[in-house]
């Protein structure tokens, strides 16, 4: 499975993407964002171990959460942004 | 000590409301600034009370933004929306917590409804005053001398309709009395945490239906590359470290209240309200303010014929029952029920206090009573 990070605009609503998330059975980890993806310097990120991005952002789309921006994280560490 | 000064504060708090400010003190560090295990606890006990004054003010999450006191909020409401000289309709029951915010910035002022327990003339009269310019309404939901209970949902629905914001305070009714930002469609609603909310002094809610204006600037924790404030709930209001202790103590009160319901306090205070009333009947020399438990929630002021009311409140006081005498911080309303040479004694009830309570101030008074 590879690892996402879903980012939003607060840390309010990355919190509530990951209740939401989690209500939906995936393991969704609320933290900060690391810095290298964090394109407005500080930030919150849902961190989410998953093999179908399209069902997880479906269930966010359903409560109105959009993240601001997506990456996947190769496990070399480097993560590259996901345009869906 | 006999507590009836519940308009002011809520002295006894529930008992989860100790430990949580305890917990958190111990355990919880800045939320939204770091990582570890500490912050995240302290985000994680943040967004809890956030989603608990959600559901019990129909609205989401990042709707809920943590303020020091209703003043607070209302300041920020009311610059959020007021420029000096705009045209502003209140009700003629205000507390200085609106009129101040108002005069300091140099709004028009127009007091509609100056009578009490009367909810058509205080409806008629607002219907009256909203003119095409008016800029905002700001309406109290319950006197804080009185516990008149204002008609504001349909107060609001005139706002909705001439599209006029409205602003609710709900300084003396969260807790007490239903509060929904969804049926008010209200551009803000300021509360304390402290009053009905039962959480901790120095905690307070502003439930945003639109983006408030910054009132203070500084760190959020969020696009700090940006040297402008954030342009986003909850972050545009809530700047510098919160009140973490707090907030953890204002959860455990919603939580409270959420298990016990607010009809159920509703009908306890109502109740005790009309002990009091049947008693204060039978005083002489004493005159009080009543309008029935469905026009008043468990306030009620009163006046002692040829007694300072300060000396009233101070007497009781020393007979270990704690009121308050004065002004209130309201002086519009003392003006608008013709009590504002006076002021009065005012006697604020919850769900915490009972019949023997009531007793107790009885037998008092009446030492008192010339």
């Amino acid at each position: 499975m590879d690892a996402y990070y879903f980012t939003f605009q607060s840390m309010t609503q990355a919190q509530t993407a990951a209740a939401a998330l989690q209500r939906h059975g995936y393991s969704a980890i609320f933290m900060r964002a690391p810095k290298r993806i964090s394109m407005t310097g500080c930030g919150y990120a849902v961190q989410i171990r998953l093999t179908d991005i399209y069902s997880a952002l479906s269930v966010l789309g359903n409560s109105a959460m959009i993240p601001k921006k997506i990456f996947r994280s190769a496990g070399n560490g480097d993560v590259t942004e996901v345009f869906l | 000590m006999i507590y009836l000064d519940h308009a002011a504060t809520s002295m006894h708090k529930p008992p989860q409301v100790y430990r949580a400010v305890l917990d958190a003190m111990r355990s919880c560090a800045s939320l939204g600034r770091s990582g570890h295990e500490a912050a995240l606890r302290a985000a994680e006990v943040a967004f809890s009370c956030r989603k608990k004054a959600a559901e019990l003010f129909d609205a989401k999450p990042e709707q809920v933004v943590f303020t020091s006191n209703a003043t607070h909020g209302l300041n920020i409401a009311i610059r959020s929306l007021v420029e000096p000289g705009d045209r502003v309709v209140v009700s003629g029951f205000e507390h200085s917590a609106v009129i101040r915010p108002l005069c300091h910035i140099g709004a028009n002022i127009a007091a509609a409804g100056k009578k009490l327990f009367d909810p058509k003339d205080t409806l008629d009269a607002f219907r009256q005053a909203i003119t095409p310019d008016t800029k905002a309404v700001i309406c109290t939901h319950v006197s804080n001398v009185f516990g008149y209970i204002l008609p504001v949902r349909e107060i609001a629905e005139l706002c909705a309709k001439g599209r006029i914001p409205f602003v609710l305070d709900a300084a003396q009714s969260a807790g007490v009395l239903p509060v929904s930002l969804r049926d008010l469609r209200a551009a803000f609603i300021a509360m304390p945490g402290h009053k009905g909310l039962l959480g901790p002094q120095g905690t307070g809610l502003l439930i945003c239906g639109q983006l408030p204006k910054p009132l203070l600037a500084g760190g959020t924790g969020s696009n700090s590359l940006d040297e402008n404030m954030p342009d986003f709930l909850p972050d545009i209001a809530e700047v510098g470290t919160h009140n973490v202790p707090g907030i953890a103590g204002l959860s455990a009160g919603l939580s409270w209240l959420q298990s016990v319901g607010i009809d159920a306090v509703r009908q306890k205070e109502a109740r005790l309200l009309q002990c009091l009333e049947s008693e204060l009947q039978e005083l002489r020399c004493l005159q009080y303010f009543y309008g029935g438990t469905d026009r008043q929630t468990a306030v009620l002021s009163f006046q002692v014929d040829k007694t300072d009311c300060e000396t009233v409140a101070q007497k009781l006081a020393e007979a270990g029952i704690a009121v308050r005498a004065g002004l209130h911080c309201a002086p519009l309303a003392h003006k608008s029920a013709g009590t504002l040479k006076e002021g009065t004694v005012r006697v604020s009830m919850s769900a915490e206090n009972t019949e023997s309570d009531i007793a107790a101030l009885i037998e008092n008074l009446k030492q008192i009573l010339p």
